[in-house]
């Protein structure tokens, strides 16, 4: 596992991500905009606040993960468009709820935000 | 540009091969493209290995000399593997038969192949879930079904429907699969047996998922110069390709996740290339890896409209004798997904048929389109034959 601002940020409570001076989207890409190919990007901090766009509940995991399942993964829009796949903690969810970014899980394979209702 | 033909077709059963290596799979399928091509392995000019993960399944990379070696070809030819995760063997023939068409080579093989089931579960989920974000996505705990689900629950959100819907793609890709005696479940499955299976990622289970699987398939490509030479006669053609990637991260693709651009792209340019309409297309061969996707793909496709693909299945219109025949050999669903080897494998039900020798035969098929993804739907690429 490779250290990057991305993992070093979770760790911390932050989402560190990075917004296009072009085209206006943020990623968490820091070095080339994916959605336009500019190099000229500003490092933002997110606020973890946004809604989901879709879930799914993981009952056959892969290794790493075989005694969590089965357990929730989320794509999560933040409130400045960004979005993220995360873990979600939490009895049920819904497409359109609104989840809050609560903390870092570390994995032997690198480092995802986790979230919660709001 | 030359025209380039399909002159040979092998394929092995898919399913589970405890007795065999990759490369006894590759050989047995390279083999038969060779003898029904009518050529010997020293007429080939260009070898195009089209394989996943062969390197983290058993161990071996290199699969160009590997299979070189093994097949006898024994003259100075070009050959590569290629890897594009599940597209990995569409993407091979796509470059093959542009190979052909530049005029770089006269008789070209390509071959998918992948050996899966020496390994775990758990291990086989995550070395497919490699073809993800390993970065961004996948410290998450996301699979491969994980990724569809998630398109499957915004479909739902979006345009409606149901896993009732969903289970009647599993039925009848696996009512196709029960004719074919090289698929890896060849047995009709009930809406019963759907509903009684165990949930893999909510709301996927057990028969919306493809199965982990051995096989090889194979493919002799020719030119047109080559073909006149040739004793042997009922060639199809290949009359128009396309491809198309995109971002990996499932988070950095187009807005809506139900719609697999890369899909609808890569279908624009082979129909721009075939110079046909899609009503001319008799049969079609999509890469149904979950249920849902064979839905996403008949819309991204262009075939049906947002948010109605997925009731085809259903309506019966996607059956063999339906109005637009889908998955006749019984699609990755039942036939089997051995990565690395179905892009091939979908070529090799589409010239069966174009040659009226399918199981599922579609009456008076002339013209096919295999449209073979990787991942989830960061690359594409569409082939269209024709009956000569």
């Amino acid at each position: 596992m490779s250290a990057n601002p991305y993992y070093e940020g979770l760790k911390e409570g932050k989402i560190v991500a990075h917004k296009c001076l072009d085209c206006g989207k943020v990623s968490l890409k820091s070095t080339v905009c994916p959605f336009c190919g500019s190099r000229n990007l500003e490092k933002v901090e997110v606020k973890g606040i946004g809604k989901v766009i879709s879930y799914t509940r993981i009952y056959v995991p892969p290794e790493h993960f075989e005694d969590k399942a089965p357990y929730y993964v989320v794509l999560v829009e933040l409130n400045n468009g960004l979005r993220i796949l995360g873990q979600f903690e939490g009895e049920s969810i819904s497409v359109g709820d609104e989840v809050i970014f609560k903390s870092a899980v570390e994995t032997p394979i690198g480092v995802a935000p986790v979230f919660v209702k709001k | 540009m030359k025209k380039v033909f399909v002159a040979g077709i092998g394929i092995t059963k898919f399913g589970k091969h405890p007795d065999k290596t990759f490369r006894d799979l590759a050989v047995e399928a390279a083999m038969k493209a060779i003898g029904d091509a009518n050529i010997s392995p020293r007429d080939i000019e260009e070898l195009y290995v089209g394989n996943f993960a062969q390197g983290m399944f058993e161990g071996q990379t290199h699969l160009a000399p590997t299979i070189y070696g093994d097949l006898g070809i024994r003259s100075n030819i070009k050959g590569v593997r290629l890897e594009n995760a599940c597209a990995s063997s569409g993407f091979a023939l796509y470059e093959a038969y542009r190979a052909v068409k530049a005029g770089y080579a006269d008789v070209v093989l390509v071959l998918g192949v992948e050996k899966m089931t020496a390994q775990k579960t758990p291990v086989v989920t995550k070395i497919l879930a490699t073809a993800g974000d390993a970065i961004y996505e996948l410290p998450t705990g996301i699979t491969f079904p994980g990724y569809f689900a998630l398109m499957a629950t915004a479909y739902f959100q979006k345009y409606g429907g149901s896993r009732e819907d969903l289970a009647e793609i599993a039925i009848k890709n696996h009512y196709h699969a029960s004719n074919n005696p090289y698929a890896q479940y060849p047995k009709k499955i009930t809406i019963e047996d759907y509903f009684k299976a165990p949930m893999i990622a909510e709301p996927l289970g057990l028969y919306d998922c493809s199965p982990i699987s051995d096989g090889a398939a194979a493919a002799v490509l020719i030119s047109e110069d080559y073909a006149k030479k040739s004793s042997k006669d009922g060639f199809v053609e290949i009359i128009g390709g396309g491809a198309s990637v995109t971002n990996l991260a499932l988070s950095e693709r187009a807005e809506d996740i139900t719609f697999l651009e890369p899909v609808a792209v890569s279908s624009e340019k082979a129909f721009k290339e075939a110079k046909i309409d899609k009503d001319d297309v008799d049969v079609i061969e999509v890469h149904d890896c979950f249920t849902i996707a064979e839905a996403l793909h008949l819309e991204s496709l262009g075939f049906y409209k947002r948010g109605e693909g997925i009731k085809a299945a259903a309506n019966g219109e996607t059956y063999y004798d339906g109005k637009l025949p889908v998955n006749t050999d019984g699609g990755l669903k039942a036939k089997g997904h051995p990565v690395g080897a179905t892009g091939v494998g979908m070529a090799v039900e589409i010239v069966k048929q174009l040659r009226g020798e399918a199981y599922n035969q579609v009456e008076g098929a002339e013209i096919g389109l295999m449209s073979n993804m990787g991942g989830s739907g960061a690359s594409n690429v569409v082939l269209i034959f024709r009956r000569v």
